[in-house]
Formats: structure tokens, sequence, C-alpha cells
């Protein structure tokens, strides 16, 4: 008897939850694609693929409150690769609370920021971790959980993020995996600079405005690096080899990042700079492991300035064809140039971009890039097109064309490491 | 000179056939002998129709037909803000949701009447707002017959007008002014509107390319009223004579004054359009 009230109360209570769903707006969308790719040129070890079959997916499910002020947005992303066990991977691209009003915005839980104009080289994007076995051009982000405000006006947009988590870089099979760039990164024996570790007191600020034709974006960030510095971990017996490669450890340090991002938008010309001065400890190189870092060396604070910028420009409706061609000419600049631990310490990148704007938005891209100090080169073609209303093809292939010298005659090393490890990539997607 | 001065009155004796339609017209439109000033003051009156309107949303599908008859189908939505001052252009926001892999795709735009618009993109595959150059005039809107101008919102000031008859238009008496873009980058020398004398509403438009030869013509049908007196159509149909290619726009939804700010109509807006 005593148990009637409280099964009414638990009905009462599960009709009206069921009444609220049924207010809520519901969206689910995503794509399930099958990907296919191949090195056509000798790997460095036989145990490694030369072609992989891959399945992926992604679906993104949003629950809004009619009003539209609250919002939970999950977004789990997951791929299987037969042949390459770490590009079989799983990532919640987004799982957060949104709430909104008015001007005010605040997220909680994980989330994508993009942050830049440039093209090639996102040089102030700094907020998700790259998916790094993902794709090679950068582009895919692992969810980064976060805590965001922002606040929009006429003065202006500011948004503040608190960064409680750090998430590594992955990298490919250290046996099987392609591309590989001649060396492997054991997860296990990953360093952080702070005592937390993955546990992080990250934080992250950035303002954004925009003056008639100019787009200007400031930004501060406070925290671990996403990019690691590699090292050869000592006593290098303890580092073992996989492949006969050399095993390295990452180490993420702390850094603190300025970073400024401008477009003027006159016409048909895009004008882009982005710039960042950062600073963080580094490991000095050992003179006894070919000037490679290792972890036997002592740490120095290194001030660093990066910049990249040009222009985009665009003959719309090319001799009336109704297809448009863009022009993308971006220079990529380090102070370290040379000694910089990633490619683009002194590089051009041209990229010519065709779109047919036809019923099923075919569109073709061409990227070259060019190291002003060793005259190595790398190209990349990307073609798409849709098929029927739910299907998409996409043909990618990437190779490095030449690898050169410097003025003291050294090889390049970035390009020499990938020089056989050209790739053609085949998606298709579907998308409901 | 002496031709003029004889059209004059052959002309006055047309109108005086026609009662019905000089009785429609708005009072107080300069007459036949000023056709410059009659085209822009008839612009002016339709421009009128839509004064206070607020703010709207809807909905939008789109039926892209090639010669061959081959269709495919494209679903977009639409959020427009009035803009309280009337030398300056409306603030809108475009939502594409079909084909679905380019679904939460969004277009912010800020229209000016003689200074370029200002236009992002959002790219929800890379979380990305993009300021995108608004040059982009006489290109195809999403592989239709429609160009990126004929979406843009039609002020006034975008056009120099030229009153060049009226005639009957259906059951309907319509004026037809022929415009010519002031604006840059247009794919038209000028462009042929059929307006009705009673709602003052576009009924047809013949565009003419670069070359002054004739393009394409699109039809308005399907006019509803709201809120007693905001009239939009809900069927547009664009044929181009020269691809044979077509395109209809069927409108659904359509709400007015639904409380859309100026806040919904900014970056942080952008990304979370859906």
């Amino acid at each position: 008897m005593a148990l009637r009230p409280a099964i009414g109360a638990l009905a009462a209570c599960c009709m009206l939850c069921a009444g609220s769903a049924i207010a809520l707006d519901i969206d689910f969308e995503g794509n399930l694609e099958l990907e296919l790719r191949s090195f056509p040129k000798e790997a460095r070890h036989a145990e490694m693929e030369d072609n992989f079959i891959a399945l992926a997916g992604e679906v993104e499910l949003g629950l809004f409150s009619p009003s539209g002020r609250h919002a939970v947005i999950v977004k789990p992303f997951a791929r299987y690769d037969k042949h390459d066990h770490e590009r079989s991977h799983a990532d919640l691209r987004e799982a957060k609370y949104r709430y909104v009003n008015g001007p005010f915005e605040a997220t909680i839980g994980a989330d994508k920021e993009f942050w830049g104009v440039t093209e090639f080289l996102h040089l102030v994007d700094i907020i998700n971790q790259t998916d790094n076995v993902e794709s090679t051009d950068g582009e895919q982000k692992l969810g980064q959980p976060m805590v965001k405000f922002s606040y929009a006006s006429r003065y202006g947009t500011l948004t503040a993020y608190a960064l409680p988590f750090f998430r590594i870089r992955q990298y490919v099979d250290p046996k099987k995996g392609r591309p590989n760039g001649g060396f492997i990164v054991d997860d296990n024996t990953t360093l952080f600079e702070s005592g937390e570790g993955r546990r992080t007191d990250d934080y992250a600020l950035r303002y954004q405005n925009n003056f008639g034709p100019f787009d200007i974006g400031l930004s501060w960030f406070d925290g671990t690096a996403r990019d690691p510095q590699l090292l050869v971990p000592f006593p290098p017996e303890a580092s073992g080899l996989a492949n006969g490669l050399p095993m390295l450890q990452a180490h993420y340090a702390y850094l603190t990042q300025a970073g400024l991002d401008v477009q003027a938008t006159l016409g048909p010309w895009l004008l882009k700079l982005e710039a960042t001065q950062a600073s963080e400890n580094r490991y000095l190189p050992d003179p006894d492991f070919a000037d490679r870092p290792s972890t036997r060396m002592a740490q120095e604070e290194v001030d660093i300035f990066r910049a990249t910028g040009g222009f985009e420009y665009t003959f719309y409706n090319l001799f009336d064809s109704g297809t448009d061609l863009g022009l993308v000419a971006e220079y990529m600049y380090d102070e370290r140039k040379d000694d910089a631990p990633h490619p683009f310490g002194n590089d051009i990148g041209i990229g010519l971009r065709w779109t047919a704007n036809d019923p099923q938005s075919t569109a073709i891209l061409f990227g070259g890039l060019i190291d002003l100090d060793t005259d190595s080169s790398s190209i990349s073609l990307e073609a798409e097109r849709r098929l029927g209303r739910s299907f998409k093809a996409i043909l990618e292939a990437r190779f490095i064309d030449k690898v050169g010298e410097n003025d003291d005659g050294e090889e390049d090393a970035f390009a020499a490491a990938l020089a056989d490890e050209d790739s053609i990539r085949f998606r298709l997607a579907y998308y409901f | 000179m002496s031709f003029s001065f004889k059209l004059t009155p052959l002309f006055t004796a047309a109108a005086l056939l026609l009662p019905s339609a000089a009785l429609a017209e708005r009072a107080g439109l300069p007459g036949a002998n000023e056709p410059e000033a009659r085209g822009k003051a008839i612009a002016e009156v339709t421009d009128a129709t839509n004064l206070g309107f607020g703010d709207t949303t809807s909905e939008m599908e789109m039926v892209l037909t090639n010669a061959n008859g081959d269709v495919s189908e494209r679903r977009l939505r639409f959020n427009t803000l009035e803009n309280k001052d009337v030398t300056d252009g409306d603030w809108s926001m475009m939502i594409f949701d079909e084909p679905a892999d380019v679904a939460g795709t969004a277009m912010l735009t800020y229209a000016h009447i003689l200074d370029p618009d200002e236009q992002w993109m959002y790219l929800p595959a890379l979380k990305r707002v993009k300021r995108i150059s608004s040059v982009n005039k006489s290109g195809p809107f999403m592989g239709s017959e429609f160009a990126f101008e004929d979406f843009s919102s039609q002020e006034v000031g975008k056009f120099s007008y030229k009153w060049l008859r009226d005639e009957p238009c259906g059951e309907l008496t319509c004026h037809v002014v022929e415009r010519r873009p002031l604006y840059k980058h247009s794919g038209y020398t000028r462009t042929v509107a059929w307006t009705d004398t009673t709602h003052y509403q576009s009924r047809k438009v013949v565009y003419y390319d670069r070359k002054d030869a004739l393009l394409k013509t699109l039809t308005f049908g399907d006019y509803q009223q709201y809120l007693d007196k905001y009239w939009r159509a809900h069927e547009l149909f664009m044929e181009n004579h020269v691809t044979k290619k077509t395109t209809l726009l069927r409108w659904d939804d359509y709400a007015f004054r639904t409380g859309l700010t100026a806040e919904d109509f900014t970056q942080n807006s952008l990304k979370r359009a859906r």
C-alpha cells in the first residue's frame, strides 16, 4: 500500500522525463568509409605492409532544448585498420554540454577548436592534439577535454579555455605501419615536463574581431606542448629496436605561446599571416647520437619565432565556365631554419584548387612544397566527387619529388626519411 | 526629337485603353516620360512592401535538373535579420542540410549596398570559420542555375533602372523594368523584371549575359502573404536557355519575427548553426 504513491510518483516522473525528451530536438547524422591505402615503393623492412584496408565511421548525436540554449553533442569516431593496429583507434571527437545565453557561450566536455587563417601550416592552432595516425596532413584532431567560456560583442569575441587533460600524439604501428619516418615512438616511455603528466592545468585565451576587410585573432597558450620533442633514450640499450629502426622517446615540454593571425579580404585576394612566439625547454643535441637530442643531455630554455603567410586568389567563374580556380602561395618560416625539428623552416607552398561547381561538387587540389634551403620538394594531389545522393569518392596521392641538400652538402633528413613512403589513398564514404 | 514627340501622345492613348492598369498602379509614380525615375520608383515601392519584416526563418528545397532529365536535390535553411539602417544591407545565415556530405556547412553574410558584402563560411569537418571573398557573384550557387548574385539581397541601390512598358501578366498587370547591376563582377549586362501593379512583387525576371545574349528566365509562383503584409513566393523556377538546365526552389516553413537578434549572426553562432 505504502508503495503505491511512490510508484505513482515514479510513473509521473517518467512521464515528465518522457515529456521533456519529446520536447528535445534530436539530430543524428554521420558517415561510414572504406579506405584503401597503397605505398608503391619498397618499405624499409620486409615486415611492413604495402597495402592497407580500413573501415571508419563517425556519428554525431545532438540533443537541443527548444530554445537552443542547452545542447548535448556526442560525436564518436572509430577506425578499424586490418593491418595497422595503431591506426585501429576510437576517439570522442566531441562529447560536450553547451549553454548559450545571448552573447555568452559555455562548453564543458571534449571539443575541437580551430584557430588561424593559413592553408599549408597551422601555427596558432594549438588547442587539440593532432590525430597523427589518421592522416599525414595534420588536419585531423583528437577531441580535447575543456571548459570554455566565450563572450561575443561588437568589440570582438573573447574566449577562455581551461584544459584539464593532455592527450599524447599517436604513431603508426612500429612493425607494420606506414608511412614510417625512420624511427619508432614507444608510448610507454612518454615523458612530461609537467609533474602531473596528463592531468594538466593548461589554459588558453583568444580574442577575435573583424574590422572591415581585416579579421584579426590574438591568442595565448600556457601548458603542455602538443608537439613532442623526440629523444634518443639513455642508456641506449634500454631503448631496443624494432625492424632495425631506432626507438625514440616523446617528451612533452611545458610551453607558452603567443599567437597572431590576420586575414585581409580584398576583392578576390585573401592575404594571410600567422605568427607565433613560443618558449619551451628543449633537450640539447647529443654528439654521441649524431646530434639527436637524448635524455641524458641538459635542457635549455629556447624562444622560438615562427611565421607563415601568403595569399589566396580565386578566379571565379573562369571563362564563364561556372568553374573556379583558386591559387594559394604561402611562405613558412622558423628562426631555427635547418635546425628546426620539423620540415617547415624556410619553405614555400603552392596550391591550385579547381572546383567544378557541378551538381556532384567535383574538386581537384594540387599542392607542392619546396624547401628553399635544400630544394627538396613534395607534391600532393587530391580529387573528390559526390556519387549519387549519399556517397563521396576521395582520391589522394602524396609523394616526395626530390630529396635535396643544403649548402653544406647535407641531405635533407625530413625528405630523405619519407622518400620511400609515397602513398595513394582512396576513400569511399557514405553519408547519412 | 520629333520621333519621341510623336511617341509620347501615342503612349498616352494606349494607357487610356487600359484603365484598369492605370488605376491599379501605385499613386505618385513618375510618368512614362521619365522611364529611369519610374523604374527606380517601382523598385522602391517593392522594397517598401518588405519594410519592417524584422526577421525571418525559412527552409528551402532545391531541385536541379539537367538537359537529360537527371535530378539532384539540396536542402537549406535561411535566417535573415532586417538591418534597421536602410542605407545598409540585411544580415543572413544560410545552413546546408543536404546533400548529407555538406550538412552543417553554413554561411554568414553581412550584405552592403555597393561595398562588397562580408561573408564567412563555416566548414564543420575542420570546425573552421573562414572569411571568404564575396567577389563571386556570377558563379553557380551549389551547382544550380542560380548565381550567387541571384540570392543576395536585391537592395534598390545595387541597380540602375529603366521602365520599359506596362503589360498584362496573367490575371495581373505588370510593370516591365530593365535593371543594370551597379556592383562589380556581375555576370549580367542587364535583367528585365516583371513586377505586378497590385502587390508590387516580382513575377518574372529575364537575365542577359555579359554579351547581352538571352541567358535564363526566372518565374515566381505560389505567393503567400504573412502578417497581412509581407509577400513571399514559394516556388521559383529558373530555366537556363543555353544549357537547358533548370532549377526549382521550393520555400517552406516561413516564420516572421521569430526573435532573432544580432547575436544570432556572429561567428560563434555560425559555428553553432545546425
